[in-house]
């Protein structure tokens, strides 16, 4: 009976709050006329679990910590939160949302002017690999919301070209990222510049235990939405792997897999960069059609690659964990783990960018020897299954 | 319903940098189910979960479990435990009662006592850690001898399998659980070990199905 008695008890517990209510429709939300247009006009009609939840206590002015399973909405929750509670007659930045990569940043941008577009809302997004001199005719132009990634947002305020003293709303998208040692100091430098009284909203498919300690350094009594994670795998994303006896093996299993990819689209991940160019060039070698992407690129080449893939006009790419997080395709319905990733919350981000909203996916990881200790741990702290995959894996897509 | 003896009990577990990381689920007889899954990742902590499940769900368990055929298994050719961690599926069923043990990785499967006594359980706790030489692992045994009275007594595991000497060392596998079905394969007893195989991921897919049902918000 190796582990049911134990007791962890006295140990410090986070759990969701227990005032949190569910809100069943958009309408009862009580939402601007003009943004509750824009809501369906985006073809929602029923607001997700963390919908239902969050986006009330957000637009109440309370401190949110919100958890929601990958492509469940957790980016129009703080959309909707926000383009409630600002006031549009105000040419003033009001918000502000940090995201860890710049393609995030431009996606949910375009998320708020979409819900925003019968609001006359001004959202700029501010993010390295762009001219400076173009944000700051931009920022003072007025924007509403600013969306930016953490460098190039604090580069602003400290020229005052964003001016923080109207900002009353400050939302960490992909928290635990932006809380994690490489962006910490970032976001702690922008956040010493804002109002002493500015709400904060973060979220994130994963919130580590470590995670949730630290908000009571920057958060007040906040609303805590939280997911088990043993419940935190999607059940339309069917996981596998395949075992290979050697590192170069890989390269053989993905040109067999190769027609079962393009079948819709699919992302291949891989750990460095050097390795996205390396295996990108590779398939290139074996006449396939593929593309990639990573973070040494220049912006406008990643731009063009992003737009690319979204049309769906490339079907296979190539990258590394600059894809890893909210980046939403929703023709993706394969993810290729070609290295396992280096955390696990990053595994449940990386085959998150298939079964988007509630659409069917498939993971398949490569794993060698020494990598299925490192899979069956990370099946087992998610209390999911990842078995061998099976040769009709075609009919799962 | 008079509930007949039943019990099922998965356990798969290491130790390592994240404490005791484990996930251990138990059926009872009357439908009582009970999970448990624990990390000290990142300072994650221990989840407990319990539930009752209708008869019609212990039925369904007994079946697969008879349909797998595993009390007909014997593990001690099975991979025996090492650093990688270890799996127990303890299962006693009517009057049959067996008790698989792959630490390491692999399995001790205690089988059958060719004695004329029926086993109705026993747990086995190995007194000594696996370090590359067959130790004698005592084995407290319950032995029926008219239930519900029992006879516990202590014997070594050479006695339990009489008929098989501790398998010498050399002949265990390096490797621990089973990571792939290339170490099913590989492994001295790859029917039986692939019995063990898949019955283990049949009853994890119920489990996390009762769970899902039991407590999951539906995200969408």
């Amino acid at each position: 009976m190796a582990g049911i008695n134990r007791k962890h008890d006295e140990k410090l517990v986070f759990e969701t709050s227990e005032d949190v209510k569910v809100v069943p429709t958009f309408d009862s939300l009580g939402l601007k006329d003009d943004l509750l247009r824009g809501v369906y006009a985006y073809n929602f009609e029923r607001p997700s679990a963390i919908q239902q939840r969050a986006i009330n206590p957000i637009v109440k002015g309370r401190d949110v910590i919100a958890q929601a399973q990958s492509g469940t909405g957790k980016t129009a929750t703080f959309s909707i939160s926000i383009l409630q509670s600002i006031d549009t007659s105000i040419r003033e930045t009001q918000a502000l949302v940090l995201a860890p990569t710049r393609e995030l940043a431009i996606q949910i941008q375009s998320v708020i002017l979409a819900l925003g577009d019968y609001m006359n809302v001004q959202c700029h997004a501010c993010i390295g690999g762009t001219s400076i001199g173009e944000d700051i005719r931009q920022l003072d132009n007025g924007q509403h919301v600013v969306v930016g990634t953490p460098g190039r947002v604090f580069d602003m305020i400290r020229r005052r070209n964003l001016r923080t003293r109207n900002i009353k709303m400050m939302v960490l998208d992909e928290a635990d990222e932006l809380l994690n040692q490489g962006f910490k100091d970032q976001i702690y430098d922008v956040y010493r510049y804002l109002p002493p009284s500015t709400q904060v909203v973060i979220l994130s498919a994963t919130l580590p235990h470590d995670v949730l300690e630290m908000t009571s350094k920057f958060m007040t009594d906040p609303i805590r939405i939280l997911v088990k994670r043993d419940e935190l795998t999607l059940e339309g994303i069917k996981q596998f792997f395949v075992a290979v006896e050697k590192e170069d093996w890989k390269f053989d299993t993905l040109c067999d897999l190769y027609d079962t990819l393009t079948i819709t689209q699919a992302v291949i991940f891989c750990n460095t960069r050097r390795k996205v160019d390396w295996l990108t060039t590779k398939m290139r070698e074996a006449n396939f059609t593929v593309s990639s992407m990573h973070g040494e690129m220049p912006q406008k080449e990643r731009d063009a690659i992003m737009q690319e893939f979204r049309q769906g006009a490339s079907r296979v790419l190539i990258t590394t964990d600059v894809w890893a997080r909210g980046i939403d395709v929703q023709q993706v319905s394969l993810v290729v783990n070609y290295d396992l990733p280096s955390n696990r919350e990053n595994y449940i981000h990386r085959i998150g960018r298939s079964g988007r909203f509630g659409r069917k996916g498939v993971a398949i990881n490569f794993v060698t020897q020494d990598d299925i200790k490192i899979l069956r741990d990370i099946e087992q702290y998610y209390a999911t299954q990842i078995d061998e995959m099976p040769m009709n894996v075609t009919d799962l897509i | 319903m008079p509930a007949e003896e039943f019990y099922v009990r998965y356990y798969s577990g290491h130790q390592g940098r994240y404490g005791h990381e484990f996930i251990e689920f138990e059926f009872h007889a009357d439908g009582r189910c009970r999970y448990a899954n624990n990390s000290n990742y990142r300072n994650d902590s221990l989840i407990k979960k319990e539930m009752t499940v209708s008869p019609l769900m212990i039925k369904e368990l007994k079946r697969i479990i008879a349909d797998s055929e595993v009390m007909k298994e014997d593990d001690h050719k099975w991979p025996k435990k090492n650093v990688v961690g270890k799996q127990e599926l303890e299962i006693r069923f009517g009057n049959e009662h067996v008790s698989f043990e792959e630490e390491s990785g692999l399995y001790v499967t205690e089988g059958h006592l060719e004695q004329d006594m029926t086993v109705l359980a026993f747990s086995q706790d190995f007194a000594m850690q696996w370090n590359g030489f067959a130790l004698w692992r005592s084995t407290s045994i319950k032995v029926d001898t008219g239930w519900p009275f029992q006879i516990h007594t202590r014997m070594p595991r050479g006695i339990i399998h009489s008929n098989s000497a501790p398998t010498p060392p050399d002949a265990i596998s390096p490797t621990a659980k089973i990571g792939s079905l290339v170490d099913v394969q590989g492994s001295e007893d790859p029917e039986g070990l692939r019995v063990f195989y898949y019955l283990v991921q049949d009853l994890k897919c119920l489990v996390f199905s009762l769970i899902t049902l039991h407590w999951k918000i539906k995200p969408i």
